[in-house]
């Protein structure tokens, strides 16, 4: 009687441990998609130092040979590095250009440092069909104030009126399925907040995304994604267009190397979601790379 | 190790909540004016052949910027300015937004030699173009 309770007991454990530690691993293989968070997080104690770089216009009217498909120009540039503290929760610390403007108005927030984080709250296992993460950012620019007289009042967002004004905000609810181990998706609903904004732009932002990732061999995977803001402003009666990536993406051991073009020109999600006014179908789409290197510390 | 990642699992958080009450406003930018009415258009002549042509060649139209096969906009003629001109950007870049240090033309890295801003002359004669509605001549 005791052997067979015994057995029971430790048939249930298993099975128990088998459901609950079942996980779906890598339903992205990076933490980014393309402009994207992914649902993914750094394992515990794991450093990722990351560099991703978006080229000029690849065609269109400022593209093309004479400026070797966008090869001469940066419009983004963006380095870092993501700190796993826990293997569901995970830190980082970047550094980018900023590539933000407002069709014939200022420009956005430029020489940005962004602070953020993820949380994985959900994981999907056998019995658990989804993993859901939540996401945070607040960057901060550091460009020089653009000095006024008393009772000039210039348009111009790096007037900076008050400390605050450089700041903006974005928080996401990442939800992902690993539908098979080739094919994954996720969705991304998300609110940005950018402390100022043109006299005819919008403080806040609700945006939704959509990202999804197909392993097509061992090393290779085609990533997609799209982020659609929910706005009257932004259409694209007043040139905002939805940033729209695609990505080949190479994974080699603690490498993940990424191609893809985008027409979005920033990097992070303050500045692609209220600034996305280039178009793919004007040939505003450019080459961006994303490189990827994790460190066991 | 628990004790460490608590300790800093605190610190984060704590770096992040500091962060939040100080940075969020809701402010909006005052509607941008047109410059200030220094002369008086009826007594400047403003038009591209006149005097006009002669400012973007020598602030915009030359080697290494808006040149042919540059990329980014011949405006060394009138017909290549016509794209600028009918969206707006002339008007938005060279006068509206002229102070912000990212899209107001001409640039803050403008080459030595050319200027980075444009002198209340030529930007009297250049508002005065605009508000004549761009005439060639």
């Amino acid at each position: 009687m005791n052997h067979i309770t015994l057995t029971l007991v430790v048939v249930v454990v298993s099975l128990t441990g088998l459901f609950g530690q079942n996980y779906a691993y890598q339903t992205f293989k990076d933490r980014r998609v393309i402009n994207t968070q992914s649902v993914e997080t750094l394992p515990a104690r794991t450093m990722d130092i990351r560099i991703a770089h978006r080229f000029g216009d690849f065609a269109g009217r400022n593209g093309g040979e004479p400026t070797f498909f966008g090869l001469e120009f940066a419009e983004d540039v963006a380095i870092g590095a993501e700190y796993g503290i826990t293997d569901n929760l995970m830190v980082g610390f970047h550094r980018s250009k900023g590539a933000g403007v407002v069709p014939n108005g200022p420009s956005g927030l430029r020489q940005l440092w962004t602070l953020n984080g993820k949380y994985r709250v959900l994981r999907q296992t056998d019995l658990v069909p989804i993993t859901i993460t939540l996401s945070g950012m607040t960057t901060f620019s550091s460009a020089q104030q653009v000095e006024v007289q008393p009772d000039d009042a210039p348009s111009i967002i790096q007037n900076f009126p008050e400390f605050g004004h450089r700041f903006a905000h974005n928080v996401q609810l990442l939800i992902a399925r690993k539908f098979s181990p080739a094919f994954s998706l996720q969705i991304i609903p998300s609110y940005t907040h950018r402390n100022l904004v043109a006299f005819n732009d919008e403080n806040g932002i609700f945006s939704m995304g959509v990202a999804t990732r197909v392993q097509i061999s061992k090393v290779f995977g085609i990533v997609a994604d799209a982020t659609f803001p929910f706005s009257d402003f932004r259409t694209s009666d007043n040139n905002f267009y939805p940033a729209i990536g695609i990505g080949l993406e190479m994974e080699t051991g603690g490498h993940v190397f990424q191609v893809n073009f985008t027409n979005a020109t920033a990097i992070m999600e303050t500045d692609y979601i209220p600034y996305t006014t280039s178009n793919w179908l004007e040939g505003q789409y450019r080459l961006g790379f994303t490189i990827s290197r994790q460190f066991r510390l | 190790m628990k004790a460490l990642l608590n300790g800093s699992l605190a610190f984060v958080i704590v770096v992040i909540l500091s962060t939040l009450p100080s940075s969020c406003s809701s402010d909006k930018l005052p509607e941008p004016a047109p410059l200030e009415e220094i002369v008086d258009c009826d007594t400047v002549v403003a038009t591209y052949v006149a005097n006009v042509k002669q400012i973007i060649d020598n602030t915009c139209a030359y080697s290494t910027c808006h040149v042919a096969g540059s990329g980014i906009g011949n405006y060394s003629n009138f017909s290549g300015l016509q794209n600028i001109i009918n969206s707006g950007r002339f008007e938005s870049r060279v006068i509206l937004q002229k102070d912000d240090q990212v899209v107001g033309m001409p640039p803050n890295y403008a080459p030595p030699g050319r200027p980075q801003d444009l002198t209340q002359e030529q930007l009297d004669v250049i508002r005065c173009w605009i508000e004549a509605g761009y005439p060639e001549s």
